[in-house]
C-alpha cells in the first residue's frame, strides 16, 4: 500500500498498474484521476497480477495501524485477518454491521425503574471494550466529544444518556441535520444545556430566554467563532460567524420545550418523560420575530417550525463542514491535520459522498453526511504513506489506549458493574483521567485547538488536544493504572477475577526478548517503535531470569514487564 | 441616580482610599507588614469557572437596590426562596460589608450570602478588598460607544473558553502565555526563583494562566498521596529475587528517561512529558511526605483540597528553593443557566469555607501577610434573569484577600441596579467593565515585585488605564 509515496520509482509503477486497473476489473475507473502524476526515472516495474491501492493493508503492522486508526487495535488474530485486504471494505463491512445501542438494553435491566444507578455508563464502557460494530462505537465516543453532555448532571438518570448516546450511534454513519434535530430535542442536551422548559420572555417581569443552547450550539456544536474556509483555516480577518444580537435572537427559538406530556408544568409530565424526545408547548414558546445569522423567522411562528428554520439555516452555514471535519480528523488520525487534509474531508462531508481508491462509494449523497466523512478521514492517502513527518500523528486518548489494550489481549470475563475502577475513571492521578460522556464541561475534556506550552509540538503551532489532560500526575496514574490490569489481572485470574488478559502468544515467546519485544511492537505501535527503544526494552527484559524451577511465572513477568514498558512509551502515545 | 464619568470614579477611589489609610483596620496591620522578614511572597489565583454572577454575590443591602434587582430578576430570588425569613437572600439576612470608603455609594450598601461568611469576616477585619466591575477591556469603554460601534472591544466577550483564556492570559483561546507564568519568568529572570520548577504551581488542571516563557505549571499532587512507579516499587508485580531487583532498577529508569530518539515532535513530547512529569512528581511527593503535616484542617472539597495543597506546598518553600511563587487554582459550577439558587450557594460555601482554611493555614505558617490571593471567573452574568438562572455577562466583581491588602474597601466600581446606567450592556443588564483585567492584574504584579517596565511589557494596553484607581495592596 505503501507504493503511492511520491517518489519516481513509485510513479513510474502506478503507471504500470494503471494499464492492469483498467482492464483488470475490480476496481475502477475513477482511481486513474488520482493515480496520475510525472512518470520517468527509474525502470519501468513490471505490472503486478492484481490492482494495487494504497488502501491495501499488505503486512502486520499496515493492518495494526489501520485498526489503531480506525477502531482500538486488535488481537493478533483481528490483524491477521486484515492482512491482504483493503481497508476500504473494512469499512464498508463495519457500516453495515449491526448498531450495539443501549436503549433497549437498559430497558430489559430496569423495566420499571426510573432510577438507574449508574449503570448506562457501566454499558457504554462495556462496550467500547467489546462490542462488535468498533467503528461505529469509536465513532460515537468521537461525536459525544463534540455534541458534548456529561452524566455528572445526570446521576442515575441512565435512560437520559441512553436516549442520547442512542442519537450519536444511529446517526454515526448519518446524517448531521437529521442528527442535531435529534439532539435538540433530546432530554439529556434539554436539560445539560438548560433549554427544558425555557420560557419564552415576559415583558412585565423582564425575563428572557435562557441563551446556553443558543450560544453552545452554534459556538461548538455546528460553525463556531470565526469564519472558516473550506480546509478549516479562518478567513482573512477572522470576522466573526455571529454576535450578541445573534445569540438573542435565536435564544428564542429554543423556548416552549419541556417533557413530553398534556402540558408545559412539570407536575404534567409523563413519569418516563427522559425517555421521549422533548416536546413544544406553544404557549410557552416565543412568538416574537427572530432574528439570527441573517435569517429572520417571522412573528407567530410555532416551535417546530422556528426549530426546523433554525436548524437549516445553521446546517446551511459553510463552516459546518470544515469545523467538524477537523475535529472529527483529531479524534481518529491526526492531532494538527494539515489544511489539505481538512479540505479534502470537509468536501467529502459536503458532497455525501466518498469515493475510495477501489472505487467503493460512501454516503448517501445528501450535504452532511457521516459516513462519507468518516471514510474520507480514514482512506485519506496521507494517513495511508510511508511518510512520517515530524507534525504528523495523534495523541491517543487515555480510554482508547485502555481498549487498544483490553482488545489486544481479548480480556476476559469484562463485567463493567462489577469493577469498581470503573464506576469513575476520571482520576488522572490513579485511573485515566477521562471516562466516557463525563468531561467537565461543555468544552470537552479538551479543546481542538490546544497548544501544549512549552513543548516542541506546541512552540512549532501544532494542536494537540490531548495534551490538555497530560500532565504530572497523569503520566504517573495511567501508569500505575496499567500496571494493575498488566500484573493483578494476569497472576491469579482465580482470586482477582475480571477483565484477565490472554498473554499465551506472549508467554511462548518469552525466551525470547528481542522476539517478544518485536511481536508486542506490532501488536501496539503497528511497528513504530524504535531500534534503540526495543533494544533497551528487550535489555530490559531480558535482566529477568527464568529459572528452571517456575519458567512459567518468569515468563509472565518478563510479559508483564515489557508490556508496563509499552505502555510508558512514545510509540503507544502517539499513533502515526 | 447619579451617574459618574470614569474621572470622576478615580478620584473619589482615589480619596476614599487616602481617608481609609487612617483607620484603625490600616494601622493594625502596619506592624505585621514590617516584621515580614522572610521576603517571601506568593500569588494564589482561584479561578471561577463558568463565569461567577456578580448580581448573585456582592448583594444590594438597601431597599431600594434590593427591591430593584429583585425586580429584574424574580425567578433568581424564588430559587432562592428570598421571601423565607430562613433565606440566605432575605434582604435582613445579607451579611453587611462595612465600606470604608461607603460614602461614595450615596447610601447603597452591599452584603454577601452567609455562604460567604469567611470573606465578609475578612472584609471588614481589614484582610479583603472587593474589585468592582472589573472584565477584559483594551481601552475604556460605556454603552454609547458600544452602540455607536466606535469602541475597541476584545474578541468573543460572551464565551466562556475564550473569556477564560482573556482573563488569564489576555487573548482568546490559544493564547500561549499567561500573565501568572510571565510573573513567575521575571522572578525566575531576577533569580528569585533557584529551582524554576516550583515557581509556578498548579493544584489543578496546568491552564494557560502559569504558562511562561520558561516558567511552567507544575502539578502538586494531593497531599498525602504517597507516589510511585507500581512496577518499579512493588515487589509482588515482578518477584523478590535479586534479578527482579535489577529489573525494576531499569524499569524505572526508562520511565523517567526525558527523551529517546523519536524524530516525531508529539512522540518527543509524550515522552519528555511522561519522563519529567513521573521524575519530578516523586520527587516533590517524597519531599511533601517527609514534611510537618499542617496543623489546619482544609474541607475535603474539590478547591478545600487545592488549598490545602497550596499550603503545603508553601511550607516546603524552603526546600524549594524560591522565594516568590504564583500558584493556581480552580473551582468549576459556576455557569448557572437554571437552578441558580441551589447552585451558586453550594459554589459559595465551598468557596468561602475552603478560604476560611486557607487563611488559618497562612496564619499558621506565618505568611498570611506574604500572599495575596485573587479570584478571577470567565465573566459576571446577565443582571436580568431567565427565569430561575442567568446568561453570560462580562464585568464581574472580584476578592482581593491577604494580610497586606488594604481590605474593607470597594475598588473600581458597583453600579447602580439600574438597566439605564450608561455601564450596562442595552439588553439583559450585562456589566460593561470600568476596571481592566490589565489594571488589575498589574496591581497584583506591582506588589509581587515587578516593575513597570515588565508590567508594561507583559501587559500592552496598561497605559491606556490609569493604574492610581486600584489601591489595593
Amino acid at each position: 500500500m505503501r507504493f503511492l509515496s511520491v517518489k519516481p520509482i513509485a510513479a513510474t509503477l502506478m503507471a504500470g498498474l494503471m494499464l492492469s486497473a483498467c482492464g483488470g476489473g475490480g476496481g475502477s475507473s475513477n482511481s486513474s484521476a488520482s493515480l496520475g502524476g510525472p512518470t520517468g526515472g527509474g525502470t519501468p516495474a513490471p505490472a503486478p497480477a492484481a490492482t494495487k491501492f494504497y488502501t491495501d493493508l499488505e503486512t502486520r503492522e499496515e493492518a495494526a495501524r489501520f485498526l489503531i486508526q480506525a477502531g482500538f487495535g486488535g488481537t493478533d488474530a483481528e490483524i491477521d485477518s486484515l492482512v491482504g485486504t483493503d481497508a476500504a471494505n473494512w469499512i464498508a463491512a463495519q457500516l453495515r454491521a449491526p448498531a450495539t445501542k443501549t436503549f433497549d438494553a437498559m430497558l430489559a435491566a430496569y423495566p420499571t425503574r426510573q432510577d438507574t444507578d449508574r449503570e448506562h455508563s457501566k454499558m457504554l464502557w462495556t462496550n467500547l471494550l467489546t462490542a462488535d460494530d468498533v467503528l461505529r462505537q469509536r465513532m460515537m465516543f468521537a461525536l459525544s466529544q463534540v455534541f458534548v453532555i456529561s452524566d455528572n448532571d445526570f446521576f442515575d438518570e441512565g435512560f437520559t444518556t441512553a436516549q442520547y448516546t442512542d442519537i450519536l450511534t444511529d446517526h454515526a454513519f448519518g446524517n448531521y441535520r437529521e442528527m442535531i434535530e435529534d439532539i435538540t430535542y433530546s432530554p439529556a442536551m434539554g436539560q445539560y444545556l438548560t433549554y427544558y422548559r425555557n420560557r419564552k420572555g415576559d415583558e412585565r417581569s423582564g425575563r428572557m430566554p435562557d441563551e446556553n443552547y443558543a450560544r453552545e450550539l452554534l459556538q461548538l456544536f455546528s460553525i463556531g467563532l470565526v469564519e472558516l474556509n473550506q480546509d478549516g483555516t479562518p478567513k482573512a480577518g477572522s470576522p466573526e460567524t455571529y454576535d450578541n444580537d445573534d445569540i438573542i435572537g435565536l435564544a428564542k427559538v429554543f423556548t416552549g420545550l419541556s417533557g413530553s406530556g398534556p402540558s408545559f408544568r412539570w407536575s404534567d409530565q409523563d413519569e418516563d418523560w427522559r425517555r421521549k424526545p422533548l416536546q413544544m408547548f406553544d404557549d410557552e414558546h416565543s412568538p416574537l420575530e427572530k432574528t439570527f445569522l441573517g435569517t429572520t423567522i417571522p412573528a407567530d411562528t410555532t416551535g417546530v417550525n422556528s426549530i426546523d428554520m433554525a436548524l437549516d439555516t445553521i446546517a446551511d452555514h459553510p463552516n459546518v463542514a470544515p469545523f467538524l471535519s477537523r475535529q472529527m480528523i483529531q479524534r481518529f488520525t491526526s492531532s494538527s491535520p494539515s489544511p489539505e487534509y481538512v479540505r479534502r474531508v470537509a468536501d467529502a462531508f459536503d458532497a455525501g459522498s466518498f469515493t475510495a481508491p477501489n472505487g467503493r462509494v460512501f454516503g448517501s449523497g445528501q450535504k452532511g453526511d457521516f459516513a462519507a466523512m468518516i471514510a474520507a478521514i480514514l482512506l485519506d492517502e496521507s494517513v495511508h504513506d510511508d511518510v512520517q513527518e515530524a507534525n504528523e500523528g495523534k495523541l491517543r486518548e487515555p480510554i482508547v489506549k485502555f481498549a487498544h489494550y483490553a482488545r489486544a489481549f481479548d480480556l476476559a470475563d469484562i463485567d463493567v458493574s462489577a469493577e469498581w475502577r470503573f464506576n469513575d475513571t476520571s482520576n488522572p492521578n490513579d485511573k485515566l483521567g477521562q471516562h466516557p460522556l463525563r468531561s467537565p464541561s461543555v468544552f470537552n475534556f479538551y479543546r481542538p485547538g490546544y497548544l501544549s506550552p512549552a513543548t516542541e509540538s506546541g512552540e512549532a503551532g501544532l494542536t494537540a488536544p490531548e495534551f490538555q489532560i497530560v500532565n504530572e500526575g497523569s503520566v504517573l496514574g495511567f501508569s500505575n493504572f496499567m500496571t494493575h490490569y498488566i500484573t493483578v489481572r494476569a497472576d491469579d485470574p482465580a482470586g482477582n477475577p475480571g477483565f484477565n488478559p490472554d498473554f499465551a502468544a506472549e508467554i511462548a515467546l518469552a525466551n525470547d526478548p528481542q522476539a517478544l519485544i518485536d511481536h508486542l511492537d506490532v501488536k501496539l505501535t503497528a511497528g513504530q517503535l524504535s531500534d534503540a527503544t526495543k533494544a533497551e526494552m528487550a535489555d530490559t527484559v531480558s535482566t529477568l531470569l527464568i529459572a528452571a524451577d517456575d519458567a512459567e511465572t518468569d515468563r509472565l513477568d518478563r510479559v508483564q514487564l515489557a508490556l508496563i514498558m509499552m505502555m510508558s512509551s512514545g510509540a503507544f502515545a502517539v499513533q502515526i | 441616580m447619579t451617574f459618574y464619568n470614569r474621572r470622576q470614579f478615580l478620584t473619589r477611589s482615589t480619596l476614599g482610599f487616602a481617608g481609609a489609610t487612617m483607620g484603625l483596620s490600616m494601622l493594625a496591620h502596619a506592624p505585621a507588614r514590617a516584621a515580614n522578614t522572610g521576603g517571601y511572597k506568593a500569588l494564589v489565583g482561584i479561578m471561577l469557572k463558568g463565569g461567577m454572577d456578580n448580581n448573585d454575590t456582592i448583594l444590594p443591602r438597601d431597599s431600594a437596590s434590593y427591591d430593584a434587582l429583585k425586580a429584574l430578576r424574580g425567578g433568581i430570588f424564588d430559587s432562592h426562596n428570598a421571601d423565607d425569613p430562613t433565606s440566605s437572600r432575605y434582604r435582613e439576612n445579607i451579611l453587611p460589608l462595612n465600606v470604608q470608603d461607603g460614602v461614595r455609594f450615596n447610601g447603597r450598601q452591599f452584603g454577601v450570602p452567609r455562604e460567604l461568611a469567611a470573606v465578609q469576616e475578612m472584609f471588614n477585619t481589614g484582610d479583603l478588598a472587593v474589585v468592582g466591575n472589573v472584565g477584559p477591556l483594551l481601552d475604556t469603554v460605556d454603552r454609547d460607544a458600544i452602540e455607536a460601534q466606535s469602541a475597541l472591544l476584545p474578541k468573543r466577550i460572551f464565551s466562556h473558553n475564550d473569556q477564560q483564556s482573556t482573563w488569564m492570559a489576555l487573548g482568546t483561546e490559544g493564547t500561549r502565555r499567561g500573565w501568572g507564568g510571565q510573573f513567575a519568568d521575571a522572578v525566575i529572570q531576577s533569580g528569585g526563583a533557584p529551582n524554576p520548577l516550583y515557581a509556578a504551581i498548579t493544584a489543578t488542571s496546568p491552564d494557560v494562566f502559569l504558562a511562561g516563557q520558561r516558567a511552567q505549571p507544575f502539578r502538586i499532587p494531593k497531599v498525602g498521596s504517597r507516589l510511585r512507579i507500581d512496577g518499579a516499587e512493588r515487589k509482588w508485580h515482578l518477584g523478590y529475587s535479586d534479578d527482579a531487583d535489577a529489573a525494576r532498577a531499569k524499569l524505572a529508569a526508562f520511565m523517567r528517561r526525558e527523551s529517546f530518539d523519536h524524530t516525531n515532535l508529539f512522540r518527543r513530547d509524550a515522552v519528555k512529558k511522561s519522563g519529567v512529569g513521573i521524575e519530578n512528581q516523586i520527587a516533590y511527593s517524597e519531599r511533601a511526605n517527609a514534611a510537618m503535616p499542617l496543623a489546619t484542617e482544609f474541607p475535603s472539597t474539590g478547591l478545600g483540597r487545592q488549598l490545602g495543597g497550596v499550603a503545603q506546598a508553601m511550607s516546603l518553600r524552603g526546600e524549594l528553593g524560591t522565594s516568590r511563587q504564583v500558584f493556581y487554582t480552580a473551582q468549576g459550577g459556576y455557569d448557572t443557566h437554571d437552578s441558580q439558587g441551589g447552585a451558586i450557594s453550594a459554589r459559595h460555601t465551598e468557596l468561602g469555607d475552603a478560604l476560611a482554611a486557607f487563611k488559618a493555614a497562612m496564619i499558621e505558617l506565618g505568611t498570611w501577610d506574604d500572599v495575596l490571593v485573587f479570584t478571577m471567573s470567565d465573566f459576571g452574568r446577565s443582571m436580568v434573569g431567565n427565569g430561575d438562572g442567568s446568561d453570560h455577562g462580562w464585568g464581574g466583581h472580584h476578592f482581593v484577600a491577604g494580610g497586606s491588602v488594604r481590605g474593607g474597601h470597594i475598588y473600581g466600581d458597583i453600579p447602580e441596579v439600574d438597566l439605564a446606567h450608561p455601564q450596562y450592556t442595552k439588553e439583559r443588564g450585562r456589566l460593561i467593565p470600568t476596571t481592566s483585567v490589565e489594571q488589575h492584574a498589574a496591581a497584583l504584579g506591582s506588589w509581587f515585585g515587578l516593575d513597570s517596565g515588565e508590567l508594561n511589557a507583559i501587559f500592552p494596553n496598561l497605559s491606556r488605564f490609569d493604574r492610581s484607581a486600584l489601591g489595593f495592596v
